[in-house]
């Protein structure tokens, strides 16, 4: 007898888990399946930065979101941005995890007069539009980082959150399983369907009956829509990070720096301070650490905070993210041709900020079938035929 | 104190077990795709307990390490953590050895660095689990030599040293130069900073061939060989499983217990 559920959620990650959590909330259970652990991929090995900074990607790196769905893409993060601070305590007691949450306010420093002049042109601009950022000078970087290394000459200030992105990720798993979830091991391999609905979820070992298949498995998303004839468009990239222990703790502002090749300092609230570094490394599906991402971003940290020389590497992580093939929109939504298969990837670097306003949605096109937010240009029957 | 450290680039031990394969061809392990090797964690502690004396004596500490195809990265890990010179025994010559041939080479390359006071092994590698080559070296050398090792002192020009036994451990004081062999009970290994990867990253280990050593062919690797391996494979292992029924969950109880004392379990 294969097991019968309402709401099957193929994927263990931080929008599985969002999805299973939200649901639970409106008293829709869910069992999601999970082929490793969950948040064994991108989601647990994340930096966990919330900021409206991290928006910059979208809006400023020229062609990454079409004409017309930016303030689409900023509502995913504004709702994260406002959420996140009574997420974490809903978390805690729901859930039973503390997710690390604490603020931290970012600061992009700059140490070159050229890029000095660029930025200040570029706050007024995201001023003009809306954003809440500022310049600060030289003497108030160094105040508020005093190890920041001679020659910066300013820097953009910006409101931020963080959490530890493996705890928040299975903190949505317990609280959604304290509201009468179920978490599943196993790997999906396909369905079985009848006309355009698909009635169980094969898994290698069993099979499980499902009114909604809802698929949430990161850049594996495309294999599951291939069983169902169904071609999804994907670029895998790899996003490695470094984890430091530092001899003393260091002030709670995740400085990002355009020394060496570029790097962002993040320090958490556990004392420890990860490196990263934003680039565009197409895999496929390669997700070993690199000698070289180790060395150059260690080199920029150091040039950045030069005390930082004496942190000690803990941890060295890679994971691969997916994303639109050429710019930086999610996909959410239901599959076209499918009653009732609902996908939700190319949440990029952004899946943890995105994770509250992903989980809301999709429990309101589940439960209501619409949602009332602006997700058009995320609609899988845009790029999916 | 000059310090000798011999280490082993391996397959992660923490690999999945599932990724474990064996060629029954060539009775060869198959290295598993993905999963970086690493140095084998008890020489990690012998780097360790050689760092320790460093940080308390001073001194100057030399990592040994024979093998091919070494990745740099891996084997550089010693110089990260703190140690100062690295030499690679590598060549073909050297690979597929037993434990014979490998402590063998390790003596004569240590013979050839000549100004020691103490040499490190880990007490056994985490592949082969052999745990000879740190005794044969000390055979070979004619030093006097100490196995699993907790805690390493140098006390009046002699090592005090902590062995791990059975239920606790004993002291052993030894004459230098002298082999001491280390185990995990001696703490975990430090973690790299970031200066000295940094710094490892520029410096060139120096590499030997079996003639830098005063090592011929037919001694060296496979060739010099004194056992055999007869055959390499993956142990099968069997569970049977049945289910004890009954009409109510006290007859299935009473059922178990008659199943368990048929089986003399009870």
């Amino acid at each position: 007898m294969p097991f019968k559920e309402d709401v099957v959620i193929v994927g263990g990650g931080v929008a599985g888990c969002s999805i299973a959590y939200h649901l639970a909330k409106q008293g829709v259970p869910s069992l999601i399946i999970e082929r490793d652990a969950i948040g064994s991929q991108a989601s647990g090995k994340a930096w966990g930065v919330i900021s409206p900074s991290t928006n910059l990607v979208l809006y400023v790196e020229g062609d990454w979101v079409p004409e017309g769905t930016m303030r689409s893409c900023l509502s995913l993060s504004d709702e994260g941005l406002r959420r996140f601070p009574q997420l974490a305590r809903e978390l805690k007691e729901e859930g039973g995890v503390d997710v690390g949450y604490g603020e931290l306010p970012v600061i992009r420093t700059v140490f070159d007069e050229s890029e000095e002049k660029h930025l200040k042109e570029r706050v007024s601009k995201l001023k003009g539009d809306g954003f809440e950022v500022s310049w600060i000078e030289a003497d108030e970087v160094r105040a508020r980082c005093p190890d920041i290394a001679p020659g910066v000459c300013g820097g953009t200030l910006w409101s931020g959150h963080q959490v530890e992105p493996y705890r928040y990720t299975l903190a949505l798993a317990q609280a959604a399983e304290a509201k009468g979830a179920s978490i599943k091991q196993g790997e999906a391999v396909g369905f079985r369907y009848q006309g355009s609905k698909v009635t169980s979820v094969i898994l290698a070992t069993s099979e499980i009956e499902a009114d909604v298949v809802v698929l949430a498995m990161g850049p594996w998303t495309a294999q599951a829509t291939a069983w169902l004839g169904k071609e999804l468009p994907m670029r895998v990239t790899r996003d490695q990070c470094l984890v430091l222990e530092v001899p003393q703790w260091l002030p709670p502002w995740r400085i990002t720096s355009g020394q060496g090749v570029g790097v962002a300092i993040v320090p958490k609230v556990d004392g420890k301070v990860i490196l990263g570094h934003w680039e565009d490394d197409r895999v496929d599906f390669d997700d070993r650490p690199t000698e070289e991402f180790r060395l150059s971003v260690m080199e920029a940290a150091v040039a950045t905070i030069p005390r930082l020389e004496e942190a000690k590497l803990v941890e060295h992580r890679a994971a691969v993210e997916a994303w639109h093939p050429n710019s930086g929109l999610p996909m959410l939504g239901r599959l076209p041709g499918w009653d009732n298969v609902y996908l939700v990837t190319w949440l990029a670097g952004f899946g943890i900020q995105w994770s509250p306003a992903v989980g809301r949605i999709m429990t309101d096109l589940i439960v209501k079938g619409r949602s009332e937010d602006p997700i058009e240009a995320f609609n899988p029957a845009r790029y999916v035929s | 104190m000059n310090m000798i450290v011999c280490v082993k680039q391996v397959i992660d031990p923490e690999a999945p077990p599932a990724s474990f394969k064996v060629d029954a061809a060539s009775n060869k392990v198959v290295p598993p795709p993905g999963v970086p090797p690493v140095i084998s964690p008890f020489d990690e502690n012998a780097v360790e307990a050689a760092l320790r004396i460093k940080d308390a004596h001073g001194g100057k500490i030399t990592v040994l390490s024979l093998g091919v195809n070494l990745l740099r990265e891996v084997v550089k890990k010693p110089l990260s953590m703190g140690a100062d010179e690295l030499i690679l025994l590598e060549d073909e010559a050297f690979a597929d050895g037993d434990s014979w041939s490998t402590a063998y080479a390790l003596a004569m390359a240590i013979k050839k660095i000549g100004d020691y006071d103490l040499v490190f092994c880990g007490r056994q590698a985490a592949d082969w689990d052999a745990g000879q080559v740190g005794s044969g070296i000390a055979e070979i050398l004619g030093l006097p030599s100490v196995t699993v090792a907790r805690k390493v002192d140098i006390n009046d020009g002699k090592a005090r040293v902590e062995r791990v036994t059975a239920d606790g451990y004993e002291v052993v004081e030894v004459s230098l130069p002298a082999l001491i062999t280390v185990s995990n009970e001696l703490g975990e290994a430090r973690y790299p900073t970031i200066k000295g990867i940094m710094a490892a990253k520029k410096v060139e280990p120096i590499v030997w061939k079996p003639a830098d050593i005063g090592v011929e062919a037919a001694q060296a690797g496979a060739a010099g060989r004194q056992a055999k391996l007869v055959k390499l494979f993956q142990p099968v292992h069997e569970g049977k499983c049945e289910v004890i029924e009954g009409e109510s969950l006290e007859e299935a109880g009473v059922n178990l217990a008659l199943k368990l004392r048929e089986a003399k379990l009870l």
